[in-house]
């Protein structure tokens, strides 16, 4: 009888060892762990898709502030990396629906063949819409493969495969038209 | 344009800002300041809630009076089961 029961508890219990429980210190501890390894490539990814300098600060925060109050939800099923993307993502969209456009455009004005190499990647890159703009910031600056993309955002290869030939094709035109050789 | 000519124009913009030194720190008070305002809505909303069940309970002048006046029916009608009462005396208890 005794050996019957347990048995039949024996499954549940294993499931409860192997659900690691940690106190909220140990989970902010964890998170911070998680923050370091990922607020670089938070930062690039929100400051490439806004260009503006001035909310990047607040953007960065509010994406791992929303991340913490998910995180004790968060089980690991796919990369820290993933999650906290689609975090980051779901904010530059509130932020857009906000902002309406790509912020920096009407700072710059006209682009002129001296313009800085800056002012030229940003005035190009207001030059794509906004799903084109995310997955080429991902494929050349930051050196994703069309795969990694394709876990990242959750779009099919072809998707971003058609995407990166396009976004390829409307910003090299720009950057040609404004007499940058490359 | 080659993809590789491509990237090494984007990664040669330095433009982006430096991380803020104490951005952990500023990301920490905004979790702090969020577990402060949950500690002040649970309490408010225990509150909400005593009131409103309490207030649900309570009875109302209307209802003591209803009350009442069932509380003297019962008892006034309790003479017409009465067995000494020749129209209901067949009643049997």
């Amino acid at each position: 009888m005794g050996n019957k029961l347990i048995n039949i508890l024996n499954p549940f219990y294993e499931e409860a060892q192997e659900k690691t429980i940690l106190s909220p210190d140990e989970l902010l501890f964890k998170f911070k762990a998680e923050y370091e390894s990922s607020s670089d490539f938070v930062r690039k990814t929100i400051y490439w898709n806004t260009r503006n300098k001035n909310d990047l600060d607040d953007l960065v925060q509010d994406t791992f502030l929303k991340a913490w109050k998910a995180y004790p939800k968060f089980n690991y099923d796919s990369d820290f990396k993933t999650w906290i993307y689609r975090i980051a993502r779901n904010t530059l969209t509130d932020y857009f629906r906000k902002e309406k456009i790509f912020s920096p455009i009407e700072e710059l004005g006209e682009v002129s063949n001296e313009v800085e190499l800056q002012n030229l990647i940003t005035v190009g890159l207001t030059k794509l819409n906004e799903k084109q703009r995310e997955i080429f910031i991902l494929h050349y600056y930051l050196s994703y493969t069309q795969s990694e993309i394709s876990e990242l955002t959750g779009i099919s290869e072809g998707t971003i495969k058609s995407r990166i030939y396009k976004a390829k094709e409307i910003f090299k035109d720009f950057v040609e038209a404004n007499g940058r050789e490359l | 344009m080659t993809d590789e000519k491509l990237k090494t124009l984007l990664q040669s913009d330095l433009s982006l800002p430096s991380k803020p030194t104490n951005e952990w720190n500023q990301i920490l008070v905004k979790i702090e300041k969020r577990k402060i305002k949950w500690k002040l809505y649970i309490p408010s909303f225990a509150i909400l809630i005593i009131l409103i069940v309490g207030g649900f309970q309570g009875h109302s002048y209307y209802q003591v009076q209803e009350e009442k006046q069932l509380a003297e029916f019962l008892i006034d009608s309790s003479e017409y089961f009465n067995e000494q009462d020749q129209y209901y005396a067949w009643m049997q208890y």
